[in-house]
């Protein structure tokens, strides 16, 4: 890995597109650093913060070069262009449309897992069924296009690792934490087995970035007590 | 230039537009379909072996590269055209035109979406405060874009990428949609930009001039007797295409193609039949039961047994009831599950007993001559007994009445209380 921090990266421990712009920046080579103190809901309204940053919000990039970025996609594909040979944004103008695609496509599931999340901690109220299982409905189906995509294929583009990859798994980690249980994941199971297969790459276990595979036995309900 | 291949998209959709207007600007050709039908093209093989999310925008190149999810097509056919500048000069003006649109994409049209959405009906769940946090959040956005343009012509550097044509023309849909003549006072940049992008003459034929909407809509919840209109699974496709344009936009975009075509509901086939189902729940609502002028005397006036039967239907396992109040959340939340087939049906079904002594048992009303086609949208209907009654016999006549009039008696269990399906609230609690 380069010596040279190439940059710091703002994010919270819990934001997955936080990990998965951490394991971007393990996998190119490229070498960031991370805020000596920053305290989320507090620090991004302060105005260091907010001209640099002004939409406050997390993940957020500041190069050593001065260069400011937010929006967790733009982050990670930036600093994945920064390392063209790492082969993350693909080999060609087709695969990395391929690759926009993908993480766009788990985008929008990932929106829908961030309103299912919402409704079973009681943040968004008041609380109501119909609409949380429509919101699961549609996270299930583009989770079900990745999943046949990946039937038959190690990688979502190309034969080897790429972006995509990366955002999806962590993503795909995220819902398991959330509403994609046991019963949901054994339908899914190409899909979990890249996820397996993303977390486990040896540079990601080293520098620690990703989180064990919860063990969920039951989509997470508003009617659960949390302690 | 020659073509580079199709875009599949509906002349309204604005990615679509958004995506064509970068065709353009970068002097790359690209073929709209010769026909193409949404809401059923999209559900057809051949679609969805080339565009498996079923959805649009979706490309297929003249070499057979095929890619959908607008904001890659939109990246790769401006990346086509490196002279035009749509992408920037450097990885950071490419990453600062990915900011941007990401912003305006996941941060703004999101909720202009969801907001339009939950209004007109289309996705349940709608509250106040539910409507207040997402236009707070669609707002917080805006005001970022905003204060981003107020000293400047465009989003990056000093010509027009695609950034501009991205946030121009989601803006524009935000006006369309809820930023009415109250809110846009905030916004006098990012509607100025939005104005320059949008009549640039490169994009002549594609944007339409931008509505004033007077006041956004607000939600009215719907009456007792009409269906709202999730995006449920039985919803067949046509009537949607026949919606005002504005609906149509919406509905593309948004995500609200159910999931699996479902087979035509043969429901739907039946005859034109004289009972109409909705008179006789309005006439059962406001009437007595029993006795002249009630009800049932309407019924019998109006029943039609070829278009309807009438059937009693009994819960398998009454060893498991326990508490009434228990047993007759059971019976609503059986009849939820029978949601769709709210048309086909009506029902009053009754725990009749005593706590830990009771049966569940009642009577549906119900469209066509067959139970389960109208029941079996509930995915516990195995769990009942439907048996069809026939009104020339006294015995189940005298059922069939006990059932309506909530008087019904079974093996000396009284009926303790009830359900009908027309008292259900409705889907959205306000």
């Amino acid at each position: 890995m380069s010596d040279t921090v190439a940059g710091t990266l703002w994010t919270t421990p819990g934001q997955f597109t936080g990990k998965a712009i951490k394991a971007t920046a393990a996998y190119a080579g490229i070498k960031i650093a991370y805020p000596a103190s920053y305290i989320h809901f507090e620090d991004n309204y302060k105005p260091d913060f907010v001209t640099k940053f002004p939409y406050s919000k997390v993940p957020a990039w500041e190069g050593a070069d001065g260069f400011t970025l937010f929006e967790s996609a733009p982050i990670a594909r930036y600093i994945a262009s920064l390392a063209p040979e790492s082969g993350l944004l693909g080999k060609t103008a087709k695969e990395a449309a391929l690759i926009d695609q993908w993480i766009h496509l788990m985008e929008e599931a990932n929106n829908y897992t961030e309103n299912i999340e919402l409704y079973i901690q009681h943040v968004l109220t008041p609380y109501s069924k119909s609409s949380h299982e429509l919101f699961v409905q549609y996270q299930i189906r583009a989770l079900r296009v990745l999943n046949s995509h990946l039937a038959q294929r190690t990688f979502l583009v190309g034969d080897a690792l790429t972006l995509a990859d990366i955002f999806i798994a962590a993503l795909v980690l995220r819902a398991c934490g959330i509403n994609i249980a046991t019963a949901e994941r054994a339908k899914l199971p190409h899909l979990v087995r890249h996820m397996e297969m993303v977390l486990n790459q040896p540079v990601f276990v080293e520098a620690g970035i990703f989180p064990p595979i919860p063990v969920l036995d039951k989509a997470g309900s508003p009617f659960l007590s949390f302690d | 230039m020659a073509s580079i291949g199709t875009l599949w998209t509906v002349p309204v959709q604005v990615p679509g537009k958004i995506i064509r207007a970068a065709a353009a600007f970068g002097g790359v050709t690209i073929d709209l379909p010769a026909s193409y039908v949404h809401f059923e093209d999209n559900k057809k093989p051949e679609f969805l072996s080339k565009f498996p999310h079923g959805k649009i925008p979706s490309f297929e190149g003249k070499n057979g590269f095929k890619l959908f999810e607008s904001t890659a097509i939109a990246r790769y056919v401006a990346g086509l055209a490196p002279n035009s500048g749509l992408l920037g000069k450097s990885p950071e003006d490419a990453a600062l035109i990915d900011q941007w649109i990401h912003l305006a994409e996941s941060e703004v049209d999101t909720y202009t979406a969801l907001i339009r959405n939950l209004v007109n009906g289309n996705v349940p769940g709608y509250t106040k405060p539910v409507h207040t946090a997402l236009l707070e959040r669609q707002l917080r956005a805006l005001s970022t874009l905003e204060k981003h343009i107020s000293s400047r012509t465009f989003f990056v550097g000093e010509r027009i990428t695609l950034a501009d044509i991205y946030v121009a023309g989601l803006v524009q849909r935000a006006l369309s949609v809820n930023i009415d003549k109250a809110l846009r006072p905030k916004f006098p940049n990012l509607i100025r930009h939005t104005e320059t992008i949008i009549n640039q003459p490169a994009f002549k034929g594609i944007f339409e001039p931008t509505p004033v909407l007077e006041t956004a809509p607000v939600f009215s919840p719907p009456k007792k007797e009409k269906e709202v209109k999730p995006a449920k699974p039985a919803a067949p496709p046509a009537p949607k295409a026949e919606k005002p344009k504005k609906k149509e936009e919406d509905d593309e975009d948004d995500n609200l193609v159910p999931e699996e075509p479902k087979v035509k509901n043969p429901l739907e086939d039946l005859p034109k039949s004289t009972l109409n189902l909705e008179d006789w729940k309005r006439a059962y609502s406001n009437k007595e039961t029993r006795g002249p002028g009630g009800a049932l005397e309407w019924f019998y006036e109006n029943y039609d047994k070829t278009g309807f039967s009438v059937w009693r239907v009994d819960f398998k396992y009454p060893s498991e009831l326990t508490q009434i109040f228990m047993s007759n959340n059971q019976v609503g939340g059986f009849f939820n599950r029978l949601e769709a087939s709210r048309k086909y049906l009506f029902g009053s079904v009754g725990v009749l007993g005593e706590a830990n002594n009771s049966l569940i048992s009642g009577a549906l009303i119900l469209r066509g001559q067959d139970a389960e086609p109208v029941v079996n949208v509930a995915p516990d209907w195995e769990s009942y007994d439907f048996k069809k009654l026939d009104l020339e016999k006294a015995e189940d006549k005298a059922f069939f009445e006990g059932a309506l009039a909530w008087d019904l008696e079974i093996d000396g269990k009284k009926w303790a209380d009830g359900k009908n399906v027309s008292d259900l609230p409705p889907v959205l609690p306000e």
